[in-house]
């Protein structure tokens, strides 16, 4: 009787919020701001590490209203106290798990704490595609980056590797060319996705060299706790290229990995279907734009989704 | 008399208002990691977003680990040589010294919960 009791008292009193925002980037602090300022009972759950990508970067200059650029993690850290003002919740916590399957919906954190709401909106970003290597793991900090804007000054006259052959790869070359003495790009295909003007002004840079058709095998070497150089291989054949750094850009993947088992994934790990009430925004559903901004109209978008969502609940109610 | 003065910069450099860590550089670090048994050195760069967010987590941390371990800070920026010697990838990056002798480092930013174990198992279990 008395665990009975118990069980109906931490079920009655749990919380209910109307809005559950999983993610702290600019689509997800906004979309908590709108919530909060539409009278909502808001939850953001922004993550361990919050910011999203815009904390990686220096100055943003392309956010409208910012003359000269704002600082990342100024504009992030605005946007969340913003957030806080119009009532938003933050908590700085990872969601694990979400079932969709009973309403309100259950989302579990990785306290293990569990939030009921009657809306979700998925806002948990994209993240910097890895090799996948054991080396690279070891590596990441410590030679391997996913992030030149960032590193790039601390390879001043040394040699780096970058992989990937899209935009990001091009500019990221280009940007170390200006403080590494030699910057070699590898690239698995003989094609690339790169603008054409990339391309030439990569083709135009002495101390940028291109070798294509090959894929990395290893990164070296973990042993000694920083990178030595990498081991490429072609056509079978293995080379070994001595340098002090690797920068991976090849490509991004949604943050995705706490909705496996939720039944709204495809095989490549992107929302294939949303569930009633369930929205998305911000670079986890975006594959083309990835901009700061049109992560934030998103999240604006989200958050009024879900309102006029929860508008029509009350009405059919 | 050159041993007190450079005792009480050093000393001057360190205990600064609770919480604030101060600022260490290439010429002042061989000193410091002598005299400092137990030593976290938080390199940064001024315009590292990760770097900002993890100061006051620092901040808090050096306040939580007073009296058994000495913070400081390194902008990496202007200080070429130590990061260079160091083997620098990333920034922030903590580095924790135990009698002048590296013994761990933490790369990027990094939970509060995660660091104060991490500094607690460096500095605190002999």
């Amino acid at each position: 009787m008395k665990f009975i009791f118990i069980f109906l008292f931490s079920v009655l009193s749990c919380e209910i919020y109307d809005v559950t925002v999983v993610g702290g980037g600019p689509a997800g602090l906004t979309a908590g701001l709108y919530a909060a300022r539409l009278g909502l009972k808001t939850l953001v759950v922004a993550g361990e590490i919050p910011g999203g990508q815009l904390t990686g970067t220096s100055l943003v200059e392309n956010f409208p209203g910012f003359v000269e650029g704002i600082d990342g993690a100024l504009l992030i850290g605005n946007m969340r106290r913003q957030a806080e003002k119009y009532g938003a919740l933050i908590k700085e916590e990872n969601a694990e798990s979400v079932s969709f399957t009973q309403f309100p919906y259950i989302l579990t954190l990785g306290t293990k704490e569990k939030v009921r709401s009657r809306t979700i909106i998925i806002a948990t970003g994209a993240f910097p595609r890895r090799l996948g290597l054991l080396s690279e793991g070891a590596l990441f900090g410590k030679g391997v980056s996913t992030c030149a804007v960032c590193d790039a000054s601390l390879y001043k006259g040394k040699k780096v590797v970058v992989i990937g052959g899209g935009d990001s790869a091009f500019e990221e070359a280009l940007l170390l060319s200006r403080f590494a003495s030699k910057v070699t790009m590898v690239h698995r295909s003989g094609s690339f996705k790169a603008q054409a003007v990339l391309r030439e002004r990569v083709m135009k840079t002495e101390n940028i060299e291109i070798k294509t058709h090959r894929t990395v095998k290893e990164i070296c070497d973990p042993e000694k706790g920083f990178v030595t150089g990498i081991i490429m291989l072609s056509g079978g054949v293995e080379e070994k290229l001595a340098c002090d750094g690797v920068f991976l850009a090849i490509g991004h993947e949604a943050g995705t990995g706490w909705l496996l088992g939720s039944g709204i994934l495809d095989g490549k790990g992107r929302i294939a279907a949303l569930p009633r009430g369930v929205f998305s925004a911000g670079d986890v559903a975006d594959e083309h734009y990835r901009q700061a901004i049109t992560a934030a109209g998103s999240g604006c978008k989200a958050a009024l989704d879900a309102y006029y969502y929860l508008q029509n609940q009350e009405n059919v109610q | 008399m050159k041993t007190i003065f450079i005792s009480s910069l050093i000393g001057m450099s360190i205990f600064c208002m609770a919480g604030e860590i101060a600022e260490t550089d290439e010429k002042r670090f061989p000193d410091l990691s002598k005299s400092e048994k137990n030593l976290v050195v938080e390199v940064y760069a001024p315009w590292c977003g990760p770097c900002k967010m993890l100061a006051p987590i620092m901040e808090a941390i050096a306040v939580q680990f007073d009296g058994k371990c000495t913070f400081v800070k390194l902008n990496g920026d202007v200080n070429d040589k130590l990061i260079e010697a160091w083997h620098i990838r990333g920034y922030p990056t903590l580095l924790f010294f135990k009698n002048g002798k590296e013994v761990g480092r933490e790369v990027g930013f990094t939970r509060k919960e995660k660091l104060v174990e991490v500094i607690g198992k460096y500095f605190l279990t002999d």
